[in-house]
């Protein structure tokens, strides 16, 4: 018996060493999605707030004297920001750390503004300021400078204080900010954008479907010389990398008078030996004797293909559709290269997204949340149809 | 798929009239190829001739009169002679110039680059898509019986409503109308008499009574299927990759840049981009003085300087060269280790399978986007939990790290692995799901074997997991490594501000494909761009062939 329970516990070890193993990857793989979707919804202080911090936060308001001011809290005293003004930080040129802080407008050089005094402190000269402590005047360098805030309680006006404004503690909630779809989305067009991604991805994955089940029949049932050749250098093309053919493709375009147009994402691409060829394999490993009873009844091939064998392909033609949407929808080289310059009315999602991160570097809360918009999609048609996409990544590896 | 063919079943039975029979048909279809043969032969002599006709224009252009005349001719020949292969090329010939019109046809009405304005009203057809989705989802519910009957058989009405009020949401009709004025010119309506004429010419002479007039056998009727069914494929192959593949090359062998003909270099594009240089520098001599002429520095080890011709094209190569060191291994072996561990029964494992999924469906540039924050150096995740850790670090008494503060995007030492972390990150999961599926393949009982054997955990992995795999790993790792060798939108989407685009800090990101986009879009050198295409290729298809034999042997030996 002990050594059932043993085993037992070794296997329960196991067990958790494993999710722990698969949680710590699984957290590598889903943070940085976590801080998109978050990073989405903060405004714009909020996300470049240093530490960062996952959730949308904006400072609380409260109404003073008549209006909405931000708030902050001082030593338990909730108070809003009345006035800000500039300070120095300033220290005896002999003892740097015992430091002052005052306004820089009650400071004056000394010696005049002209023709200042200045001293030689760690081999630099620097001014010298005539700066009042305890009723006396002694001559300081500035150190640094910063803003100091005057903060008044937000129950008694006239009860003021005066803090670092910078680093004065806010009082915030959590408030996440929808609003920045809207606003990026009328900033770079995205509306539109996302429009012709859907209806480019459609065409793309149907036109795609249609040649590669009529290929693929050929292919797999028809017999005619030269038809094994032909489909060996047809799947050969698979090799081939896409980047040879930017630059003939491009010429192509130009000479159909495609560039900067919607019919150069979709033409070229419906022609895929990938998909021909998964669309043949499926058709090979269907039995022959289901359509040897439609030959008899006198079925055309046409009829054969469409009533017999692609109801039956279902399966590879999902697969194929999830393959090539994701192909269309993410595809970025080749709309970068023939639409980028043109109308941005013709542009796809990945082209709008990097226009975006040029344009906008200024406000990454909106930049996330057109990615979030870009990828909105292929994560939904992931979780529905996960089957097809693992399918599709374990088919193509067996080849 | 059911409401459609349900439809197609109830259209009504119509068939073309069989004009003439077969032996007076095929003397009409003699006439026509001489009267065809003519025509190609004029279009040969207009491509070849026309002043308007630029590159690739007049090369498709002659491509496609030469092979129709061609098969004119051997048609014409062999319908002389009374020989069922006249009739397959007159058929194919006729085929094609069918297809031809009505592909130029809808060219020269603009239906192709009308896409554009569909765009514009795709979205108000979008609701009623989507109700043709939900509609054919419940026809499929058929089968189940009972109410389910009844409901698919509404949902097949809807879905049929549905799509015919998407047709016309996104406005069908207009651009019918449109489509109809336009083709009342007479250049349209010429391809409209030629397109249907042909059809009807194909179409005839494809029935069985002509067939069996010349005596065509099994063979040919199977033959003629075939490439009917494979013709989509074969012509989008010839349009979109043969013809564009073959123009390459030539392309690569001249100067061109885009306007008027290329000139003619043989292969002096490819002697420029790969010509080095050596030169010992000795007592301070400058790269210069000890280079040949046209040279510049590359990179010096002591004394020896390496020279190139084109410093930019060699810095890309030693990117990329360095970037694959370091992507292929971070993306393929953790990739390895996440598979074996996904290779459990464990409940909620499929869970995790689709969470290590999700960053390679995300696309490069969101990817790259969601990167280019976590990169920030003041006020992204990845240096604040750096310091978190250095923090935590230094109160281990007798340490003090300096916190590094690393510039991501901005230190020409670290641009380049900051790629390398992006480029990771979205193919692991993918890749661990590729050995997933090749591990579900190994088989079992080899493993029980060794483990009666007294083989620990690591033993079998090496002595039997590790061979098994081999197919999968050749593929798993070509494919990574084709994708490493040609990165291109992480550069663009991270470093977009950079001279030339893409190619980050002090060129420490130039990488082949970058340096392509550079020559050929930037600078408009297409004869050059197209060679350092070649080279590219050629680098690559040397990597899958090293693989592929690396296999092999393991798989002999």
């Amino acid at each position: 018996m002990a050594v059932v329970t043993g085993s037992n516990r070794r296997r329960m070890v196991e067990r958790v060493g494993l999710y722990l193993a698969l949680g710590g990857f699984g957290a590598l793989m889903l943070f940085p999605f976590l801080v998109v979707a978050f990073g989405s919804l903060k405004e714009s202080s909020d996300i470049f707030r240093f530490p960062p911090r996952m959730l949308p936060y904006s400072q609380d308001t409260a109404e003073f004297e008549g209006e909405e001011a931000g708030l902050f809290v001082i030593d338990g005293v909730q108070r809003v920001l009345i006035e800000t003004i500039p300070v120095g930080i300033y220290a005896p040129p002999d003892a740097l750390e015992a430091t002052v802080t005052a306004p820089t407008a009650e400071v004056e050089r000394r010696g005049g503004f002209l023709d200042g005094e200045t001293v030689v402190v760690d081999g630099e000269e620097q001014p010298l300021f005539d700066v009042e402590v305890d009723g006396e005047i002694v001559a300081m360098v500035q150190l640094s400078s910063t803003t100091q805030g005057r903060f008044a309680a937000l129950e008694d006006p006239d009860d003021v204080v005066g803090a670092t404004a910078r680093t004065a503690e806010r009082v915030e909630s959590i408030s996440p900010q929808p609003e920045n779809f809207a606003r990026v989305t009328e900033l770079q067009n995205l509306d539109r954008s996302l429009t012709n991604t859907v209806l480019v991805t459609l065409l793309v994955v149907g036109g795609t479907v249609l040649t590669s089940i009529l290929g693929g029949y050929a292919f797999a049932r028809i017999q005619f010389p030269g038809r094994d050749a032909m489909f060996l250098v047809y799947i050969g093309s698979i090799m081939v990398p896409f980047v040879i053919l930017i630059i003939p493709l491009y010429q192509l375009m130009v000479a159909l008078n495609w560039v900067n147009s919607l019919a150069s994402l979709v033409f070229p691409f419906v022609f895929n030996a990938y998909g021909t060829f998964l669309i043949r394999q499926f058709f090979i490993s269907i039995p022959k004797d289901l359509e040897e009873a439609a030959v008899i009844d006198g079925a055309s091939r046409w009829k054969i293909l469409w009533r017999i064998m692609v109801p039956l392909s279902m399966p590879a033609i999902a697969t194929l559709s999830t393959f090539m949407f994701l192909y269309a929808w993410n595809s970025f080289i080749w709309p970068f290269i023939v639409i980028s310059a043109g109308n941005p009315d013709n542009h796809v999602l990945t082209v709008s997204l990097q226009q975006l991160g040029g344009r906008a570097a200024d406000s990454p809360n909106l930049i996330l949340a057109g990615v979030m918009i870009a990828i909105a999609v292929p994560v939904t048609v992931f979780v529905l149809a996960q089957r097809y996409f693992v399918e599709n990544v374990a088919t193509s590896g067996i080849k | 798929m059911t409401t459609l063919t349900a439809v197609w079943d109830r259209r009504p039975r119509w068939r073309l009239p069989r004009a003439f029979d077969a032996p007076r048909w095929l003397t009409i279809v003699l006439c026509w190829r001489v009267v065809h043969l003519l025509a190609m032969a004029g279009a040969l002599g207009w491509a070849l001739t026309a002043p308007t006709l630029e590159g690739p224009a007049r090369i498709a252009a002659l491509a496609a009169s030469a092979i129709v005349l061609l098969l004119d001719v051997v048609g014409l020949v062999g319908l002389a002679r009374g020989r069922a292969v006249g009739r397959s090329y007159s058929l194919a010939a006729d085929y094609l110039t069918f297809l031809g019109a009505v592909l130029f046809l809808l060219h020269v009405n603009r239906v192709f680059v009308g896409l554009d304005a569909l765009g514009e009203t795709f979205s108000r057809g979008v609701p009623f898509l989507l109700l043709a989705v939900l509609a054919w989802i419940a026809t499929g519910l058929e089968e189940r019986g009972g109410v389910f009957e009844r409901i698919a058989r509404v949902g097949r009405s809807v879905g049929l409503l549905a799509i015919g009020a998407t047709l016309l949401a996104v406005g069908l009709l207009p651009g019918l109308a449109t489509f109809l004025v336009r083709t009342a010119q007479p250049l349209q309506l010429g391809l409209v008499v030629v397109g249907l004429a042909s059809a009807y010419l194909a179409w005839r002479t494809f029935q069985p009574d002509v067939a069996q007039h010349l005596g065509a056998t099994n063979q040919t009727t199977r033959t003629l299927d075939g490439l009917l069914f494979a013709s989509p494929n074969l012509l989008g192959f010839a349009a979109f990759f043969a013809g564009p593949l073959l123009f390459s090359l030539f392309v690569s062998l001249t100067a061109w840049d885009a306007f008027g003909e290329p000139e003619f270099l043989g292969l002096d594009n490819y002697v420029n981009i790969l010509a080095l240089n050596v030169g010992i520098a000795s007592g301070g001599q400058s790269a210069s003085e000890v280079l040949a002429a046209g040279y510049s520095e590359w990179f010096r080890i002591g004394n020896v300087v390496l020279g190139a011709r084109d410093v930019l094209f060699w810095r890309s190569i030693r990117n990329i060269v360095f970037f694959t060191a370091f992507a292929l291994p971070l993306s393929t072996i953790p990739a390895l280790f996440l598979a074996t561990l996904l290779n459990s029964k464990a409940p909620g494992i499929k869970v995790f399978r689709a969470i290590y999924f999700v960053p390679s469906i995300a696309g490069v540039v969101a990817v790259a986007l969601i990167w280019r924050q976590l990169f920030d150096s003041t006020i992204g995740w990845l240096n604040y939990l750096i310091s978190i850790v250095v923090t935590w670090l230094n109160a281990i008494p007798g340490l003090s790290i300096t916190d590094p503060r690393i510039q991501w995007l901005s230190d020409a030492d670290i641009a380049l692995f900051s790629l390398v972390i992006v480029f990771s990150w979205m193919f692991i999961g993918y890749n661990a799901v590729l050995f997933l599926a090749g591990l579900q393949g190994v088989d079992n009982t080899l493993h029980e074997a060794a483990m009666l054997d007294g083989a620990n955990r690591w033993q079998r992995f090496r002595n039997i997991t590790l061979p098994a795999l081999k197919p999968t790993t050749f593929f798993v790792v070509a494919s990574t490594g084709i994708l490493t060798l040609q990165l291109f939108g992480e550069n663009v989407v991270l470093f977009p501000t950079t001279t030339p685009i893409g190619a980050g800090p002090q060129n420490s990101t130039l990488t082949p494909v970058v340096y392509l986009y550079e020559q050929g879009f930037r600078r408009f050198s297409f004869g050059y761009a197209s060679a350092v295409a070649w080279v590219l290729f050629i680098l690559i298809f040397a990597f899958t062939l090293v693989q592929f034999r690396r296999q092999r042997e393991d798989a002999e030996g």
